[in-house]
């Protein structure tokens, strides 16, 4: 059904301060309820908002009396702290420096967070579960959603708690100011890939500064290789989950999600297989 | 005693002056009551009623206006800092030291501040965790989610520029890891990809920007100290406003 | 190793336990609204 063109003209002439505009717009849901259904503002809200906000200024007083702002030595260059930490609520990106170059780590993993969080309510086409609690009618936004909440808070934890000098791990048994050795033993996927099948260090061709070998092929077919099959399976096997997203929303939704799913994948694939890096380029490596 | 109440009562609420700022009665009856909501200017962020579902602290757990009311508490305090407070190098950390040695009320307000900043940070994200959860960024208010994704990031920002401004060891310390990671931007940063190639310098890549230097010093606690005292609160407050209004245009996303 | 392989499960079960956290309070505020609506 074609809208009709809205001129000044077609506007109903009185209708209080709106212009006429008042009479167009649809009615909310709430509107259309009868009276018995709603409450006065004041008082049931504000009374609630003014009472909350009592009891939290208590609660911060509290805090601040028992627990005062630390203040350490005067800032100087020259002193380094170990380990240096950035405040709590960075820490799990500081924690995600371990198994991650900075670029990933420090500016594409949260920007990819943010762009998720912003395009989040454009690819769930779910109409169920508007303004109440529920996850029988979306368990699968409430499980990823609660998954990336829970990395994100295990980081944080880990951050805060478990790394000491050198940003080592920690645990709370631990002597805390004695230095851990350093664990080293971590190779590249593409050097395990060159010792375990016996390939051929010469590169195939070499595309500037970068040599690519066969083993370095084979490890870009695995990272892709990730994704290709990530996407595939639902789009082979679960059709009407792809039908109900559509392409563009499928798409920018597998990409979100595999990026998340590929963060505790790439950190067990250190901590177990002692992989450093899956993916190396002269400019970039993953 | 009672008789002469009520006659200073009446004197002063039927004054001109009185009149000309309240143009409604006591809120004793229900008209008065929607008249207090319709004629007052910050209580009009609210409708006049509201549905009984709404009001559930079980639905929202007040996180959203609890989050608004650090924000409050954190800009009145934050004023009260800022007339003790100097963003010089040479300065800085002697007046937070004064703050809690030689100013009156000056440590407290300072622990009100880092409380209330703590908590308006861990506030966000259950709001955030909480408006997911009853998907009330759905149609019409997914514009609102997205808002509200600014202010989350806005907030994370203001308070990580506020953790430089004592100039202690934690806090130089912290903001030098945080500005390692901007080096690292792809593109536009020295030490991130294909920076090199696009002639990234530590003297003109966003880190540079960012600190107004090389390293961590008198630039970057100035521009720190800017931005949090007056460039990223009035981008916050235009944000809240269109965050407000949003829902109060879209009404109450809560259970029937 | 045996620490690398101490924090792969400490990651996990924490993780774990988070998810159940907020899946946990999902289903009681879901079947805390639904019995009220009976109720009524």
């Amino acid at each position: 059904m074609a809208e009709k063109e809205t001129t000044l003209g077609t506007l109903p002439k009185r209708d209080g301060n709106s212009g006429g505009l008042a009479a167009l717009i649809k009615k909310t849901a709430a509107e259309k309820m009868g009276p018995e259904d709603h409450v006065l503002v004041w008082p049931n809200l504000v009374y609630l908002e003014l009472i909350s906000m009592l009891v939290i200024t208590a609660g911060l007083l509290f805090l601040s009396i028992i627990s005062p702002a630390p203040l350490e030595e005067l800032a100087s260059s020259d002193t380094t702290p170990n380990p240096t930490k950035a405040p709590w609520y960075f820490l799990g990106l500081q924690e995600l420096l371990v198994y991650f170059d900075p670029w990933l780590a420090g500016v594409v993993l949260p920007s990819l967070i943010i762009v998720g969080l912003v395009l989040l309510p454009y690819i769930d086409p779910n109409p169920r579960g508007k303004g109440y609690y529920t996850f029988s009618e979306r368990k699968f936004a409430v499980l990823g959603f609660s998954f990336g909440l829970a990395l994100w808070y295990i980081l944080i934890v880990i951050g805060v708690w478990f790394r000491g000098l050198d940003w080592s791990w920690y645990w709370p048994w631990d002597n805390w100011h004695a230095h851990k050795p350093i664990t080293g033993g971590l190779v590249d996927l593409e050097v395990i890939l060159e010792k375990t099948l016996g390939l051929t260090q010469t590169p195939l061709v070499t595309l500037g500064r970068y040599a690519v070998t066969v083993a370095n092929l084979l490890t870009w077919v695995f990272f892709l290789g990730y994704y290709a099959v990530g996407f595939g399976i639902p789009f082979l096997f679960m059709r009407k989950f792809y039908n109900s997203l559509g392409f563009v929303r499928y798409n920018l939704m597998m990409f979100l999600f595999l990026s998340m799913l590929g963060v505790p994948l790439k950190i067990f694939l250190r901590l177990l297989a002692s992989i450093k890096y899956v993916l190396v380029t002269p400019w970039f490596k993953i | 005693m009672n008789k002469l109440l009520d006659q200073i009562r009446e004197n002063v609420t039927q004054t001109q002056v009185w009149k000309s700022i309240f143009r409604h009665g006591f809120p004793n009856n229900d008209a008065n009551r929607a008249l207090v909501m319709f004629s007052n200017v910050i209580l009009h962020l609210h409708p006049v009623r509201v549905r009984r579902g709404a009001l559930k602290i079980k639905f929202t757990w007040c996180l959203g206006g609890l989050t608004f009311f650090f924000f409050v508490m954190l800009a009145i305090t934050g004023v009260f800092l800022m007339f003790y407070y100097v963003p010089d190098t040479r300065r800085a950390y002697n007046d937070i030291k004064d703050l809690g040695t030689v100013i009156y009320f000056g440590g407290l307000f300072r622990n009100l501040h880092r409380w209330s900043a703590h908590a308006m940070v861990f506030s966000v994200w259950m709001h955030m965790t909480r408006v997911f959860l009853t998907g009330s960024y759905k149609p019409p208010r997914e514009f609102n989610w997205v808002v509200g994704v600014i202010l989350l990031v806005v907030t994370l920002v203001m308070s990580w520029t506020g953790y430089l401004l004592p100039w202690d060891q934690l806090a130089l310390w912290a903001v030098t890891v945080g500005s390692k990671m901007a080096e690292a931007t792809p593109l536009v940063g020295n030490a991130g990809p294909f920076g090199p190639e696009l002639g990234m310098t530590v003297n003109n890549d966003v880190r540079f920007v960012l600190l107004g230097g090389t390293v961590v010093g008198q630039s970057a606690l100035l521009r720190f100290y800017v931005l949090h005292c007056l460039g990223l609160p009035l981008v916050m407050a235009l944000f809240m406003a269109v965050h407000f209004w949003r829902i109060r245009k879209d009404g109450f996303s809560g259970p029937l | 190793m045996n620490d690398r392989l101490g924090i792969g499960i400490f990651l996990t079960v924490g993780t774990l336990l988070i998810m159940g956290l907020f899946l946990g309070v999902t289903i009681w505020l879901e079947n805390a609204f639904k019995k009220e609506k009976q109720k009524k």
